[in-house]
């Protein structure tokens, strides 16, 4: 037996050791007499997963409110726009081949043409754009028929051309589906340019559009390139709107393509549309982190106070097993293990409630206006909740958790085998 | 003469009270050859807990040396300390102090994976040696399910697991009845012959201290004799 025992205790590895640790720190937490979740202990926690659920929420909305709004304008003017500003020097087509050998991250193209109008009725008056897009590629590059809530996606020419409407705009004018509108264009005067002639046109309502942000939806009417070209008496189109195949590559590419294409050609680019925006958000979406944090952080204190109180409660169990070989080192490996898997436990609560408050806030935005669409461009916003912002959420919430934790787990490893074993 | 297994070398310990201090320790001796039982027995503050402690590297002395083994053990840091203890020496307490979350089993199994033995072949060899103090089925069970004999039984298994050369015990009995405490104290001198052990127990205990090979007394910190 002698023998049997010392030949057993070989050296195991990091992994083995950190095991061991995890087994001891889960039954000490788990334990009934002297459990980190007694009493107020659970306030604290709670503050924690509430802090963790904040923290999911809020940078799901800012996160949204930037996907929706990116979205929204990539969907109705695609990835990226290029306008001719000079003469026709080569045709779109060729343009389009010269442009894709430049750049293999462009994946396909469709010329639009805008024209500025007035629709009129009910007592009202107001501005819209016209957004006449080629119907044959329309679909390959923007993506409006999924976001038809009524009628179809019909782009007719004729006398009476089929026009799709912002929701916003028919809602304002009282139109529905199968209606009949008129908007006048003023055009300039062949005789005198300082003059405009004004053009009057009967539409067709095909559809009504939720086209997601507030300016589009009260301001877009969407026809074919036909009606517009008819309309400006042109052959011309305005431009074309240009689909990558990664979005989140139109900045660089469009910043390339401004320098080589020069200043016959403006490019811009999604984010263009809402620079400032789209900047405020990034700040807003940092801002608010670190204030939700503090409730985190808050937390974290709270739960640090517990495990010291469950470190007092320990000084027997920290002596004997000083007195069995434990090293201060391990002692503190313990009682942080103890603090992370509390920090752990929090975080996957709070994670999951953030997701049900997010679900929650999804579905009270359909009978409540959350946002003043006035101020923010968007009246409802899509919830996305990104893995990286997880990811951060998870890192800085276990980050704080063990350094709350550090100074009840020294202040058990600096207790003496003595000191714990008198204290019983 | 064989070299002695643990030579202390005049031995004191003394804490801060107030503007001077408070003498527990007045430069004791001792040399415990391998093998051999000794008894330590005093009046409630006479300073054997302390020396035991002291001995056992539980506590460092306020002045003098320690040798164990041949080695300096004082001139190690705190976390040596703990793993030539894990090693070197077994510890059973008036109390139990078994971690109450841990069954039998796992209790023993303890200072065999703070030595670093993987978790099945821990609790194999802390089975193995329950089995072997007649404790093979109450391994399952937690402290709170044990009697007051079977709880020492466990601290005893605990403490002599690691197959220390020199077992510490303050007190063993002093929380016993006579009948169990006769049982502990039996247990004790068997297990010195099975593993060839070398004892240090103090004792409230007269006739358990007869038992051993060395009884000391201890008085206002130095030996009474």
């Amino acid at each position: 037996m002698q023998t049997f025992l010392h030949s057993a205790a070989k050296p195991t590895n990091n992994w083995s050791q950190l095991k061991f640790l995890v087994w001891l720190s889960s039954k000490f937490l788990l334990s009934k007499s002297k459990a980190l979740f007694q009493g107020t202990a659970w306030v604290s926690f709670a503050g924690l997963i509430l802090g963790v659920a904040c923290l999911v929420l809020s940078m799901a909305v800012m996160s949204g409110f930037e996907s929706t709004l990116k979205k929204s304008v990539a969907d109705v003017t695609g990835h990226m726009r290029i306008r001719r500003m000079g003469p026709e020097k080569e045709t779109w087509p060729a343009f389009f081949t010269r442009l894709q050998a430049q750049e293999p991250q462009i994946k396909d193209y469709v010329r639009y043409a805008y024209l500025e109008g007035v629709l009129a009725g009910q007592g009202k008056i107001t501005g819209v754009l016209f957004q006449g897009v080629d119907t044959k590629k329309v679909s390959e590059v923007l993506n409006l028929k999924s976001r038809i809530v009524a009628g179809e996606f019909k782009l007719s020419e004729g006398d009476m051309p089929d026009v799709l409407l912002g929701k916003g705009l028919a809602q304002q004018f009282q139109l529905k589906v199968g209606d009949q509108f008129r908007i006048v264009f003023p055009m300039p005067s062949d005789l005198d340019p300082t003059q405009f002639k004004r053009k009057v046109v009967t539409f067709k309502l095909a559809g009504l559009l939720d086209l997601g942000a507030k300016g589009f939806d009260e301001r877009m009417v969407v026809g074919s390139l036909q009606t517009a070209q008819r309309l400006a008496d042109t052959e011309r189109s305005s431009g074309i709107f240009i689909r990558l195949q990664e979005l989140d590559k139109a900045r660089e590419i469009s910043t390339r393509l401004s320098r080589t294409l020069g200043a016959n050609y403006q490019v811009s680019d999604w984010r263009d549309l809402n620079e400032n925006l789209f900047e405020a958000i990034q700040i807003e979406r940092i801002v608010v982190f670190f204030v939700i944090l503090i409730i985190v952080i808050a937390a974290a204190f709270n739960v640090s106070s517990t495990l010291y109180i469950n470190v007092l409660k320990r000084y027997p169990d920290i002596g004997v097993l000083k007195a069995m070989g434990f090293s201060k080192k391990r002692i503190v490996q313990l009682f942080s293990l103890q603090g992370l898997l509390m920090g752990l436990l929090g975080l996957v609560l709070g994670v999951t409630l953030g997701w049900i408050m997010c679900q929650a806030f999804s579905w009270a935005e359909v009978f409540f206006s959350f946002i003043p669409s006035s101020v923010y461009k968007l009246d409802r916003i899509d919830l996305n909740i990104r893995f990286v912002d997880i990811a951060i959420i998870s890192v800085v919430t276990l980050l704080i958790c063990f350094l709350a934790t550090l100074t009840p787990a020294l202040r058990g490893a600096s207790l003496t085998v003595v000191e714990g074993i008198k204290n019983d | 003469m064989t070299e002695p297994l643990l030579v202390a070398k005049n031995i004191f310990k003394s804490y801060p009270q107030g503007a001077g201090e408070l003498k527990i320790l007045n430069g004791i001796s001792i040399n415990i050859q391998a093998g051999e039982s000794i008894s330590i027995v005093g009046s409630s503050g006479a300073g054997k807990s302390t020396l035991m402690h002291i001995l056992g590297t539980l506590d460092r002395p306020s002045a003098g040396e320690l040798i164990v083994a041949g080695q300096n053990v004082l001139a190690m840091n705190d976390d040596e300390l703990a793993l030539y203890r894990n090693s070197q020496m077994g510890f059973v307490f008036q109390f139990h102090h078994l971690l109450q979350e841990f069954t039998a089993l796992e209790n023993v199994a303890i200072p065999l994976r703070i030595a670093g033995v993987e978790k099945v072949q821990a609790l194999a060899q802390a089975a193995h040696f329950l089995g072997s103090l007649g404790l093979g089925a109450r391994g399952g069970h937690y402290p709170s399910q044990l009697s007051g004999g079977e709880l020492q039984r466990v601290a005893i298994a605990r403490a002599l697991v690691c197959r220390p050369k020199i077992l510490f015990a303050d007190e063993p009995t002093g929380n016993l009845d006579s009948k169990n405490s006769l049982l502990i104290q039996d247990l004790f001198f068997e297990l010195k012959e099975k593993f060839g052990l070398t004892l240090v127990v103090v004792t409230h205990d007269a006739n358990f201290a007869k038992k051993f090979s060395r009884a000391l007394r201890i008085s206002d910190g130095q030996w009474a004799n």
